[in-house]
């Protein structure tokens, strides 16, 4: 090894070191807030009911599930789901327009057995299916299927803050995950 | 000098990646900024010097500067200018340095596509992959040395080794190479979920796909890797359970293992340690794969070069190893499951299943493969575990992951009831048990083939019925013709359509190998010209040999014709070939003659010749095809459910419509 090569070594060397080095030198930041993981979490959270909600509708067309089935796990999903947005839109409000249309479009299809539905629900509802991934197929089935379930959906109007299980009307404690009901 | 520079370019890369991994881990625990970006860039450096340094060494193999001990050991001036690229890969030190090329490589794919999201988990991720190059870069440093030099320069290189100098052998060790390397990135993020207790569904979903691309390449690899040894070798076959086949194979069946548990987690937020414990059996299993390939431990017909790495692979591994395990206790209290399993008939009952068999036959694989490592410890004496041996002892249980393969994509999540069931399974269950009296009555009464085929068979029905039931839903939902309805359910849902896809590329392997394995003929004749062989209805005549000279080698090349019909009609005339290397006269390299039909391939290997007679091995070989189009029905599938979701509409809520409950 001659010298004149380990001239062009060190040559080579100092430049990178100072590009692997310079973001030492710079003002010290802090990589994420604490809370911005909690969102993260949540929000891959949502991602995932959401899915599942989709997969589960997809295996009762196919016939691996059936209505019994589909429909508990179906309202069980759907009431994590609200409560999981629930929880987002507490760390981060706003956090994405699209959770709070979703909201609005969970909200509104529950509501529908209580009151007619209004143009404007019905096309949110559509346009939410969209968002979570389901096809225009299933939206239309599901508005189809009608009536049966939201009478469903409305007899537990509730859900457990902390896990999304449906909760009856004057229980003080979630019966899927035991947590202390909040007042409403 | 360049060459100079290309061990100092080495020695700074080293440094570097030492330097990452330390900010890395320091600037995940401390969430700093600074240290974060420090290992984002010294992750991008490393790549550049790596890939300065294996641009030196091409330069060096290309431009015949045989001074340096692997470019006079792996090449010479009339090897084709192909094989001097691939020659980069030939040798113990230049494979060791295009393993880190390619780590290096993914390393800043990782880099570049997170470094805006995952913020918590990118610095300990760089960390993990840096603190892996730094561990190549110690043996390329201190080992292995791939720009020695010599003091004058020889006239002319030793030449390659022949059986590398074919097209399939430079692409094949590429596939591996990406599909073992790039196993890293899971391990990567699963360290870096662990150390930043950040444990829930995210790094899964990350992983996923993380894990399907260097799965894709390892499964392609392998198939090549069979393709080479069946064209090459000779011998008839494909895969013969040797220690370097093994050491591929290994990580595969427990990547393969985790792509399906991690479903059950990301669904039901369950198996969250079984998770990752295969992440990293996987991570091991590469580290070893590669350390019995390179040092030499476990003899084989692979293991071209042999050198001192093994400590270095031996301390590394003990390292990945504790530390790992350590870190998994530590953590154990966050990777409770949050659900628990409904019932046995349900569709993570049948992963669970398919996962132990997985780990079953992936442990039998490493017993086997070490056995004769031990056996030498304890007794002194290398008894070898050989392909019979294998082949029992991993039948059964892949006969019984085929018939999990089938089962497992028929059951819902959580719960399967009765009737549902009966409606998934009486058709598959009707047409496998007509099958399977067809097949006893009129072809073989021979239990595991039948049992075999049946399978795949079961397996080809539960698919076809999947696609059907799945387009008939869409159909009924959105009136789309048939055509459209398959291309929008793949495409909308191809985790598990293609899923599927692969599902079937492994049936086709496995009716392939169970021909190969129960049916295959042959025979070994010498002919004089003019005379013929026989075997399995096929007529073979021998019409001559010729010898030709090419850039480094003779190809003495024999042509045989192939009839059908007792002689009647003739089919092709196949020329199997031997070469030989002017610089290794004493290691002809085979190349096969070769007639392939859907149902099977006439297969001619030439062992010798004299004046006027030739010596041939002929096969007749069962549905050999079908191995190569479930290999390629495998990356399909892999693409099509890697291939991102088409981008959703998002239709803006109408004004006016509450926003609270």
């Amino acid at each position: 090894m001659t010298w004149l090569s380990l001239a062009i070594g060190l040559i080579i060397a100092l430049p990178v070191i100072a590009y692997v080095a310079r973001p030492l030198f710079t003002p010290a930041r802090l990589l994420y807030a604490t809370d911005d993981s909690r969102l993260g979490d949540l929000l891959a959270r949502k991602d995932t009911v959401l899915s599942n909600i989709k997969e589960i509708e997809f295996d009762h067309q196919t016939g691996k599930l059936n209505t019994e089935d589909y429909a508990q796990y179906n309202q069980r999903l759907r009431g994590q789901a609200l409560s999981l947005l629930k929880r987002i839109d507490q760390i981060a409000p706003g956090a994405g327009d699209l959770d709070t249309q979703l909201e609005a479009a969970i909200a509104a299809r529950r509501k529908v057995a209580a009151a007619p539905v209004s143009d404007a629900a019905a096309a949110t509802a559509a346009s939410v299916t969209e968002i979570a991934g389901t096809d225009d197929a299933t939206t239309k089935q599901a508005t189809e299927a009608g009536g049966a379930k939201e009478v469903v959906m409305q007899r537990s109007a509730s859900f457990c803050h902390h896990c999304g299980a449906p909760v009856e009307p004057g229980d003080r404690f979630c019966r899927a995950c035991g947590t202390r009901l909040r007042e409403e | 000098m360049i060459f100079h520079i290309g061990s100092l370019l080495l020695v700074i890369a080293l440094v570097v990646s030492f330097f990452g991994t330390v900010v890395g881990y320091w600037g995940g625990r401390t969430r700093s900024a600074n240290l974060a970006a420090s290992s984002f860039h010294a992750v991008y450096a490393v790549a550049g010097l790596v890939l300065a340094a294996a641009v030196i060494l091409w330069y060096g193999l290309l431009a015949d500067q045989f001074q340096l001990a692997y470019v006079w050991n792996h090449s010479e001036r009339a090897l084709p200018l192909f094989y001097k690229f691939s020659a980069l890969w030939g040798g113990q030190a230049g494979s060791l340095l295009f393993w880190t090329l390619l780590l290096s490589g993914y390393s800043v794919a990782v880099a570049l596509t997170f470094r805006t999201r995952q913020a918590a988990l990118m610095p300990f991720v760089n960390a993990t992959l840096l603190i892996t190059s730094f561990f190549f870069l110690v043996l390329l440093v201190f080992s292995v040395h791939p720009f020695e030099q010599y003091e004058f320069r020889p006239a002319d290189g030793q030449g390659l080794n022949p059986l590398l100098q074919n097209y399939w052998m430079v692409i094949h060790p590429i596939m591996l190479y990406m599909g073992w390397v790039g196993l890293t990135v899971p391990f990567a993020f699963a360290v870096a979920s662990l150390l930043s207790k950040k444990l829930g569904n995210n790094w899964v979903r990350i992983v996923r796909r993380w894990t399907l691309i260097p799965w894709m390449f390892l499964s392609a690899g392998i198939i090549m890797g069979s393709q080479w040894a069946y064209m090459e070798l000779g011998w008839g076959g494909y895969w013969a359970w040797d220690p370097v086949e093994n050491a591929s194979f290994l990580p595969w069946l427990t990547a393969t293992a985790f792509l399906h548990s991690i479903i059950i987690q990301e669904r039901r937020g369950m198996l969250k340690v079984w998770n990752m414990v295969l992440v990293w059996l996987t991570y091991v299993l590469v580290i070893l794969g590669t350390f019995t390939t390179r040092s030499g431990i476990l003899e084989s017909v692979h293991s071209f070069a042999q050198s001192d790495v093994g400590p270095y692979f031996l301390g590394f591994l003990i390292l990945i190893i504790f530390s790992f395990i350590w870190l998994l206790f530590d953590r154990m209290p966050l990777l409770r499951s949050e659900s628990a399993m409904d019932s046995v008939l349900s569709r993570e009952a049948a992963f669970l299943a398919n996962n132990w068999l997985f780990t079953g036959i992936a442990f039998a694989v490493l017993w086997g493969t070490f056995f004769p490592m031990f056996s030498e410890i304890i007794t002194g004496q290398r008894i070898s575990v050989a392909a019979p041996w294998f082949n029992k002892v991993t039948g059964p249980l892949f006969l019984l992951l085929f018939v999990m393969m089938g089962i497992g994509p028929l059951l819902g999540w959580r719960r399967t009831s009765a009737n549902k069931l009966r409606e998934q399974f009486t058709w598959p269950l009707l047409l496998s048990l007509l099958f399977a009296l067809v097949y006893w009555l009129l072809v073989s009464k021979q239990f595991y083939p039948m049992m075999g085929l049946t399978a795949c068979l079961f397996v080809t029905a539960t698919i076809v019925q999947e696609f059907l039931r799945g387009v008939l839903a869409r159909r009924a939902a959105t009136g789309e013709n048939p055509f459209t309805a398959t291309w929008q359910l793949m495409r909308r849902n191809g985790q598990r359509y293609g899923g599927y896809i692969v599902h079937l590329g492994i049936v086709l392997i496995g009716a392939a190998v169970i021909g190969n394995q129960f049916y295959v003929q042959t025979t070994n004749v010498t002919l004089a010209q003019g005379e013929s062989a026989d075997l399995a209805g096929y007529r073979f005549t021998y019409n001559g040999l010729s010898a030709e000279h090419q850039d480094n080698r003779v190809e003495y090349r024999a042509y045989v014709s192939i009839f059908a019909d007792d002689g009647a009609r003739l089919l092709r005339t196949v020329s199997p070939q031997r070469n030989v290397y002017d610089k290794n006269p004493d290691m002809p390299t085979s190349e096969v003659g070769i007639y392939v039909l859907p149902s099977e391939d006439l297969y001619v290997v030439l062992n010798g010749w004299s004046e006027n007679s030739a010596t041939f091995s002929i096969f007749v070989n069962p549905l050999t095809l079908w191995l190569w189009v479930g290999g390629v029905l495998i990356v399909l599938g892999t693409l099509i459910a890697l291939w991102p979701h088409p981008r959703r509409k998002t239709v803006p809520a109408p004004a006016g419509v509450p926003v609270r409950a």
